[in-house]
Order: structure tokens, then sequence, then C-alpha cells
């Protein structure tokens, strides 16, 4: 064989190859859902489970006492009926008779006792270990299907601040005894679907729960694929080997919405998007230059440019979401006028090079800190919003990092006006205002302080009727406006595409998904 | 005499160098690259911090020549600003690499010893590491950032230097002419001076050429593990490695980075050929 | 050679040990703290003291690197503080797709360089020559990221010949063996091009020996010459680049990774310096280090054995 018969050979083979390759990907079998993660899941024992794709895998193996319904109402999860006493110092829960773990391992009083001590254990060390020690005094076994939750200080969001975690998941008591640390590679719990397996960044593979008390799923197996590039999902649900994506990237919106193989979903949600002004920057001390940056801002049409229809301004600390939400808060326009105005007040007037400076001459400078790749479009978002900043003649210095660098900025309040998310998973107004802006929240970290807003945040806690409290925080919205102690940027929408053939697919505002009831056409 | 000889030798470098037409045309690109660095402002069609957001991501157009960015930002003008951010983080860490390696393998090849010994085992650690991680891990520590970057990839080549140079150190050692000269008592630094470094030159010219390469390879990693050039910079690994969520949309955004990477990439490579084959004739075919 | 290869063994611990001490610098040099992570936004301080606590990162650095590298010497290189699983096992489940990954890639570049560079050897000056080399040198010259999206675009979407992503099975499977095709290209395509490219120079380096001439000389055919010997001989410079390339695609498979979703050592190990998981970092890095120096180790002996003009002493 000559060069030239070696080169045919060459050729011959690869078309060979290519024939043998050039079928289309082999599609999702149709009991199988493929769901894409964006990172793989890290660690299934309730106690420390934290991030969201292994919470996405929680919801399915794991029920907790109360779940959230469609509707962003309550419903009876593992505890069928439950009463709150009258000052909110102390929950009963009536728990559901005959449900077992994928173990066999019988669900009771006991179960739950289990679970909630060792959280509260701090040898523990769970992520929510302080929130159990700080909010449960006691608890009391009445029967096998009766526990009392006895608080220290009377709670009227404990469900949402307890009860709805991902630590609270209820895991079988046995399984955690039996495989300790090696538990995470084999979780128990009464959810719609058994863990079978987890292969490192490739897979986790679940299974339907025939026995599951609510109702049995339609799918027979549910399987996670971890996939951290965008791109590669996207190509991946538009050829059909995944069903399910779950972080939309909106760049790709549009061409989802011209394929007839996908449906796309985006609806509203809680997770709300903030500024936040770190008070000991001296320039922000005064709060007339904190309402100009907010007039300075045109938030309509900035989401209406990078975010259209999976976001909305948001109206107020709040998120829009919430049936507490005051949708007549006093909001600051977008008018650079105004701003000038304001910022003139404060002593900031525009120099000959265009800069707004004081009376010494220094520059109106700070830095906006902002993570990339964390929430959708971060640092897009706010390389265009340091641009109209920088239009006002003010000296910003934008700082894109690591998220893990972000929290510790934060923590160490080494920042001027940060970027940072909340994810929340109820529209419940303690859980959210609390952390942000009393003044001992944790998530209150450009240390924000206004005895008026503690006292009345913490009068919302002790009451109970809808009524009273809706007044109460309806108030507080106004006043932390006034404030602007952070410039709420907006809500976020879920953004969720699958594959057409999906059908019944459900889910609640709440980042969770059920995977109960949908069934693949054929 | 000297000059006349140093001259003589350039010649001889020129006639060979002019003989291999990529390097000549790699060499044309990097001069307009430069060019356009210096003379960016006056160049560009607009300012590429301009942003305009009802024209985002606009296809090539003609006024637009190769289309708007996700803020609608001048690609073109972005480009052109970008190749001197790009010709500075090849510099910079080219040269990071040149002296902390040219003057480890220059004291570890001439002095030998014990100090030898030290600095080439620590060489090979970091050889042992492997790159991208510790560029990674580096800029993570750093920060974010141009100059960060610059620095983690310009330690990355630090080893490939001093390994270069103290081979070369090395032989050039046991020349007879040094041997001569140390025998009449020049002093280390002359030698070093007169007879060492001229014949370090050419190779460190040529593995430098190659290096600036990869560096702007390496900063276009980084940016799109996450680390790299902060916006709103025009740096063309950044952009790039932005442009690529847009693979299926707007092709443009990542096309043009990337061909402006590529290009400039490949005339150092060719660069860098050229100038081996010119200044080591055994090499050449 | 025994002596050799123990004392090269010998000098291998220094220099492992060196590796440690550095991305242990390195990790604790870098802002964010695991246990912050870890607890979340909005977590309490206390919360986070606790984790700190749990994790044993409250101890003093120097008690925590002795920790490490006693745990090393005993093949323990401690618990992810992610998954809380051994690193050691964490390690082993990736390393094969790395592994088996980068000898794919080695295998498409000397597949495609060795054929490559000799004919372009034999046509010196020639137009296949030329275009063979221009575009050796362009495969040295793009990003690869861009290559493997560009890739993943083209023959995974626009025709749909392989799986966009994930490794789909062990390569002696087809469809494990389709899944690794596109990512092999692209960690493949620089070494072909160096490869390439060496294999064109030594050929005709060797084309130009003495031996070769006395062979033509005496009438040899130009194919016999050609791959009896001329090849064989060019081929101790490719085997030892070869080796050195597979290091190097051990280690730089990072970004492939990433986007080809391929489950192995490069991106666990990126993921776990955003996320600060020390004991993972330290011990990946490590382990990648030894493999890299074991490497360089096994191809100093081939070069011997097929050489025997390099003696150890």
């Amino acid at each position: 064989m000559g060069k030239k018969g070696l080169l045919i050979g060459c050729l011959l083979a690869g078309l060979l190859i290519f024939a043998g390759f050039n079928a289309a990907q082999a599609q999702t079998p149709e009991d199988t859902l493929v769901v894409a993660l964006r990172a793989d899941i890290q660690d299934l024992d309730p106690a420390y489970l934290e991030d969201a794709p292994t919470s996405s895998v929680g919801f399915q193996i794991y029920d907790h006492l109360i779940r959230r319904d469609f509707d962003g109402s309550f419903a009876p999860g593992l505890a069928e009926d439950w009463e709150i006493c009258e000052d909110a110092r102390a929950y009963t829960f009536y728990l559901r008779q005959g449900v077992e773990f994928h173990d066999g391992t019988p669900f009771n009083a006991e179960a739950v006792y289990f679970n909630f001590e060792r959280l509260k254990d701090p040898e523990t060390g769970s992520h929510a270990g302080q929130l159990m020690r700080d909010n449960i005094k006691s608890m009391e076994i009445i029967d096998d299907y009766t526990i009392v939750i006895n608080l220290y200080e009377p709670n009227a969001a404990f469900i949402d601040d307890v009860l709805i975690q991902n630590a609270t998941f209820i895991a079988s008591p046995r399984a955690i005894e039996e495989y300790g640390e090696d538990y995470t590679h084999n979780p128990v719990g009464t959810g719609a679907f058994v863990f079978k397996s987890w292969t490192p960044d490739t897979e986790v593979v679940l299974e339907r729960n025939l026995d599951y008390w609510d109702q049995a799923p339609r799918i027979e197996q549910v399987k996670f694929r971890p996939i951290p590039e965008a791109g590669t999902q996207m190509t991946e649900l538009r050829i059909g080997t995944i069903d399910l994506v779950t972080t939309v990237p909106t760049e790709y919106i549009e061409i989802l919405d011209e394929d007839e193989d996908i449906v796309l979903i985006s609806e509203p949600d809680f997770n709300t998007r903030n500024l936040v002004f770190n008070f000991a920057t001296e320039v922000f001390q005064d709060v007339r230059v904190r309402q100009a940056l907010h007039h300075a801002l045109d938030l309509e049409e900035l989401i209406d440019a990078f975010l259209e229809g999976v976001a909305e301004p948001a109206i107020g600390p709040l998120t829009n979401e919430s049936l507490y939400h005051n949708p007549d808060v006093k909001l600051y326009d977008y008018d650079p006028d105004r701003a000038l105005e304001l910022l003139a007040e404060a002593g900031w007037t525009k120099g000959n090079d265009g800069l707004l400076r004081n009376e010494d001459g220094e520059t109106l400078s700070f830095t906006l800190t902002t993570p990339q790749g964390r929430y959708t479009m971060d640092s897009e978002l706010n390389e265009a919003i340091h641009y109209q900043f920088n239009q006002l003649g003010i000296d910003v210095n934008l700082e894109i990092v690591e998220f893990a660098t972000l929290l510790d900025k934060l923590d160490e309040r080494d920042f001027d006006l940060a970027y940072i998310g909340l994810m929340q998973r109820t529209g419940e107004p303690a859980a959210h205002l609390d952390l942000m802006y009393h003044s001992t929240g944790w998530a209150n970290w450009g240390d924000y302080k206004n005895p008026e807003v503690d006292s009345i945040l913490e009068k919302g806690l002790r009451t109970a009727v809808f009524e009273e409290r809706e007044e109460i925080y309806h108030k507080v919205q106004d006043m932390i406006m006034a404030d602007a102690p952070s410039i709420p940027i907006m809500n976020e929408f879920y953004l969720i595409a699958h594959r057409a053939n999906i059908q019944d697919y459900t889910f609640t505002p709440s980042r969770t998904h059920d995977y109960i009831r949908l069934y693949k056409e054929d | 005499m000297e000059d006349s000889g140093i001259r003589g030798q350039l010649n001889v470098f020129w006639r060979r160098f002019r003989k291999n037409r990529g390097a000549v045309l790699g060499a044309i690109i990097i001069l307009i690259t430069i060019i356009t660095a210096i003379a960016a402002p006056h160049i560009a069609p607009y300012d590429p911090y301009e942003q305009n957001w009802r024209n985002r991501m606009d296809p090539p157009s003609s006024e637009h020549w190769l289309g708007t960015d996700q803020h609608g930002r001048d690609q073109l003008s972005r480009i052109i600003y970008g190749s001197r951010l790009s010709l500075t983080i090849g510099l910079i860490s080219v040269a990071i690499g040149l002296l902390g390696g040219g003057f480890l393998g220059l004291i570890a090849g001439y002095y030998g010893g014990v100090l030898e010994n030290i600095i080439m085992r620590v060489m090979d650690i970091m050889m042992a590491f492997p790159g991208v991680l510790l560029a990674l891990a580096l800029v993570a520590a750093l920060g974010p950032g141009l100059f960060n970057v610059m620095i983690a990839v310009g330690i990355w080549s630090i080893p490939l230097f001093a390994r270069l140079v103290r081979g070369t150190v090395l032989s050039v050692k046991e020349n007879d002419f040094i041997q001569g000269a140390r025998a009449l008592g020049a002093r280390n630094t002359r030698i070093l001076a007169r007879h060492i470094l001229p014949n370090i030159v050419p190779p460190v010219l040529v593995l430098s050429t190659l290096r600036l390469a990869t560096a702007l390879l390496s900063a276009a990693a980084l940016s799109f593990l996450g680390l790299g050039a902060q916006p709103p910079q025009p740096d063309w690994g950044a952009m790039l490695s932005q442009g690529r969520q847009h693979i299926q949309t707007s092709p443009h955004l990542s096309l043009y980075p990337g061909l402006a990477i590529m290009l400039l990439v490949l005339s150092f490579n060719m660069v860098g050929d050229g100038l081996r084959d010119a200044l080591d004739p055994r090499l050449k075919n | 050679m025994f002596n050799y290869f123990l004392r090269r063994l010998i000098y291998l611990i220094p220099i492992l040990i060196g590796v440690a001490l550095i991305s242990f610098m390195i990790m604790h040099l870098i802002p964010g703290d695991p246990a912050r992570v870890i607890a979340g936004v909005g977590a309490s301080p206390e919360d986070v003291a606790a984790i700190r606590a749990r994790l044993g990162l409250d101890r003093p650095l120097h008690e925590q690197f002795g920790t490490f590298m006693l745990g090393l010497l005993q093949g323990d290189l401690g618990r992810s503080l992610r998954t809380r699983q051994p690193v050691l096992g964490e390690i082993q489940a990736r390393f094969f797709a790395t592994a088996s990954l980068a000898l794919f890639a080695m295998l498409f570049s000397i597949l495609i360089s060795i054929p490559l560079g000799v004919l372009a050897a034999t046509k010196q000056y020639s137009i296949f020559d030329n275009i063979s080399m221009l575009g050796a040198i362009g495969g040295l010259s793009a990003p690869s990221f861009w290559l493997g999206l560009m890739l993943m675009y083209y023959l995974a979407f626009a025709v749909q010949i392989f799986p966009p992503s994930g490794m789909a099975g062990m390569p002696w499977t087809l469809e494990g063996f389709k899944s690794y095709i596109l990512p092999s290209i692209t960690l493949g395509v620089p070494s072909a091009a160096m490869l390439a490219r060496l294999t064109r120079s030594s050929v005709l380096e060797v084309l130009r020996q003495d031996y070769i001439r006395t062979a033509r000389a005496k009438g040899t055919g130009e194919r016999v010459v050609l791959y009896r010997h001329a090849l064989k001989n060019a081929l101790i410079p490719i085997i030892t680049m070869a080796g050195i390339q597979l290091g190097y695609l051990l280690g730089g498979a990072v970004v492939v990774e990433t986007v080809f979703s391929w489950p192995g050592l490069g991106r666990y190990i990126v993921s776990a310096i955003h996320f600060r998981d020390f004991p993972v970092v330290q011990g990946g890095v490590m382990f990648l280090a030894l493999t890299f120096v074991f490497l360089n180790l096994i191809v100093d002996i081939l070069y011997g054995i097929i050489d025997p003009r390099i003696r150890y002493d």
C-alpha cells in the first residue's frame, strides 16, 4: 500500500465510522425525565444540604412537615394538620399516619424529634444549627403522631423561617445512624422518588416511590445531569438529550421561543436582587446621596433591555410577590436632574471635567461590587449600572468578584455598594425584611440602623392576625424606602424550559419542582 | 570591528528571516496590531465604552462593521482598543517570566553547586504544578483583574525560561573562550556580560515570542474559567468568553474577538518559528 | 539503571513536598472562607463559627498543614468540605475520566500528526506541506474553549453526530466511545499540531543523515528508506515529546472538561477552587503533580530503552 493507498484507506475508515454514527443522538427514554443541573450535587444529608442543585434533588427524595402549595399558601406535607397557639409561641403538628421511609422505617413523632434534635446539636455542625437552637426551646411527643414544638419567642413566621428550610427535610433516623458519614451516598427519605445512584459529576438517578403517600409518580425515573456550561445545557435540550432546564440563560429566550420542540415557562418568583449601601462608606451616610443614586438608575429601561420578560423592576424592599407587599410604596423615579439636585444639596457639584466634586475638590467615588455568574445577568447588569452612574459624573469603580469573595467582603464590611440576591422560598415578610433591614439582621451587611424600623419589625413577628400584620408590613416598607438603605433592583422570574412532549409539569414559586404528575407523550 | 561583526550577523539573520514568508506575514500583522494599539483613539469609529441599550447585539452593518455587543457598544472599536490590552498582557507576563526565570537560570547555570540545586528543584516543583490550575489559584488569591492575570501567567513561564537559560549557560560555560577568559582573571560580571549574555539572547528571544502566544491563550482561558480581565475593559479574552453565551443567536460576539486572538497568536507563533530558523541554522531545514 | 531510577524517585520527594506546601499556601491566601460559603447567604456568625470548628479551620495554619502532611503519609487526603467524603475517593472517581480522555487525545494527535508530518516532510515546500504546517500552527493558536464550542455547535447540534457533552459510558462501548470524540479532538489539537511540526522536522533531519544517503546511493527504494530507516530514527524525539505532552494533557484538561461537562479531575478542582474546598484542591493538585512527575520519569526510562546511546549514570 503506497501513500495514496494509505490516504484512501484512512478516508474510507473515516467515512465508515461517520456512517455508523450518523444517526440522530439517542433521545431520552420515555420512562425517564432527564434534568440538567448547573453543578454536581454536594451533600444529600439534610443537615448539610444548602446549595441549589442538591436542594432540587433533595426535594424529590424528602418531604417537609408542611409544604408550600402552588398558590403560595401552606399545604399539608408529612403533617396533616397543625395548630398555632394564640401568641405564636407553640406549634402542634398532627402527623400523617402509615407513612414509611424508603428503607421501611416508620415515620412518626420520634422521627421528627430525632431529626430536629440532631440539627440543634452543635456537634452536628449543621448550617441551620443556630437557627434551630435560637427558635426551638423544647419538643414534646404527645403520642406517635402528635408533636408539640415550643419556641423561646413568639414567631408567627416559624413555618417559613424554619420548617421550609432544606435542613428540615425529614430523613430516616435508622439510615442516618446506620450509614454515618456515608449517608450522603445512601440518603433515605419519605419523598416521591427513591435514591438509586450518584455518579460524581455525571448523574444522579432516582426511581419512583410507588408507595408515596400523596400519589405515585407517573414517570418511572428521574435523572439529574450536572452540566456547568449554560450553552451546553441549551444544546442538549434542543437536540433532546435532556428534558428539563431549570436555569435558562436569558440569551436563549428568543431561540427557545421559536423552537417548536421546547416549552418555555417564565413566572414571577420571590427572589429579589438589591444593591446594598455600606453605611460605613462616608459618602453613603448622607441620605440624599443614596436617594440620588436611586434617581440615577433607569430600572425600567435596564430590565427592559437586559431581562425583558424574565424580571420586573422591584417595587420597594419586599418581593413583589409577597402577600404583604405594598404596591403603593413610594418609589424613586428615573430622574437624572433630580439626582443632580439632591447631590448638589449634599455638596457635590459638577466640575469642568464633568465629574462631581465636593468643596475640597474630591470626586464622588465608590466601588460597585458584583458577583459573576451567580445571578441571572449579574455582571452584565452591573456593567450597565456602572455606566449609568458614570454618565452622571460619578467616579465609580466596577469590581467583579467570585461569589465566595463577595460573601467574605460583605462579612468584613469591605465594600461600598454591593449587588446581592436573596433567595427566598416564600413571600413571608419577616424572613426577608428582618434579615436585611433589622439592625441585628444577618443579611444587614450595610449596617443600616433605624430604631423605629427595628421595633415595628419586632411587632410584626409577634402578630399572627393577617390584617394587623399587613398594616404593619405595609408601613415598614414605606419607612425603609424613605431611608433608602439599598436599591431594590428587581424581582427575578423563574425561567424554565422543557421538551414539548412533557405534559402536566407543575412547580411552586420557590424553585421546588414537582415531578409527580408529569409524564411524556409519545 | 565588533560593530561591523554584529551588523554582519544581523544581515545574515535578516536574509534568512526574510525567506520565511509566514514569519514575515506574522511580523507584519504584529506591526499592524502595534500601530492599531498606539493609534486606537484615532482609528476607532466610536467610544469603546459608550453603551446604547437599545442597540444590543446588533449584527454587523454599515454603521457598526462588526456589530454591537451585549451593551450596545461598537464591537470594532472595542477590538481596536482591545489590542492595547492584549499586547500589554503578552508583554508584561512574558517580561515577568523572562526576568524571573532568566535571572534564576543565569545564577543556577553560572554558579552551580547548592544554589543551582535549590533553584532547579524549585523550578521542578513549579513545572509539576498543573499549569492552568496554578494560574487559576493565583488569580483567585490575588483577586481578578488584568494585572493579576499577567502575574499569574508570567509566573507560570518562569521555570521554562530558567531551564532554557541555565542549559544555554552551561553549554557556553564549557567553551574554550570562557575558560580562557577565566584563566586570564576576568571578573564574573564581565564574563557574564561579554560572553554569556550574547549567547543567551537568541534562544531566549525565540522562547519569548512563543510564550507571547501562550500568554494570550492562557489569559483567555482564565477569562473562560471566570477569573480574567474586569469589564468594562475591552479585553479580547473577556469579550470572547462573554460572547460564547450568544454563540447560537449572535455569533459575531464571539467570532471576531476569537479571530482577533487567533490571528495575533498565530503571528507570534510564526514569527517565533521564523526567529528560531533564522537564529539557529542547525534547525533550519 | 536501577540506581538512576531510585535516585529519581528520591528526587520526587522534595518536589512533592514543595507542591503540597505551595498549594496549601495559595489556598489559604485566597480570600473567602469555605465555612462562610457552606453556610450560605443569611447564615449567622455562630453558624459559620460552628461549621469552621467542625471542619477544623479554626486551628493555626501550621497545625492544619501538619495534619495534612501526616494524612498524606498515610494515604489520607482528608475529607472534602463540600461533600464530607474522603478526598482520595472523590479523586479516584474522577481520575479515570481525565486519564482516559488524555490518552484518547494523545491517540488522536498521534494518528493525525505523524502521517501529516511524514507526508509534509517528504513533500517539503509543496502546497501540501505549506497548508498542513499552516494548519498545525493554526491549531496551536485557537483558544481551546472556543474550538470546543465550535465543534459542539457543528458536530453535535447542526449535524447531530456526537453527543454534545458528558461521558456516556466506558470508551469500549459505542455510546461511550462517541462521547469521547469531541473532547479528545478539542484537547488533542494543540498536541497534534506540535507533534506534526516535530515529526516533519525530525524526518527531514534524519533524511539528511549520511546513512540515508548511503542507503539511497545503494539503490534502496525511496519507500523503504523512508519507513525502514528514516521514520524509525525520527520516532525517538516524537515519542519523548508525546510523553511530555501526555503530562500536560492531564493537567490541561480543565477547560475542555468544563466545556464538555466531562466528569474529570480538572473540572472538579476548578469548582473546588471557587468553593474554597481546600482539601480537594490540595489533594487534587498533589495527585496531578504526582502523575506528571511519574510520567516524565517513565518517558526518561523509555527514552533509554529506545535509544541505547543514552546512558544513565
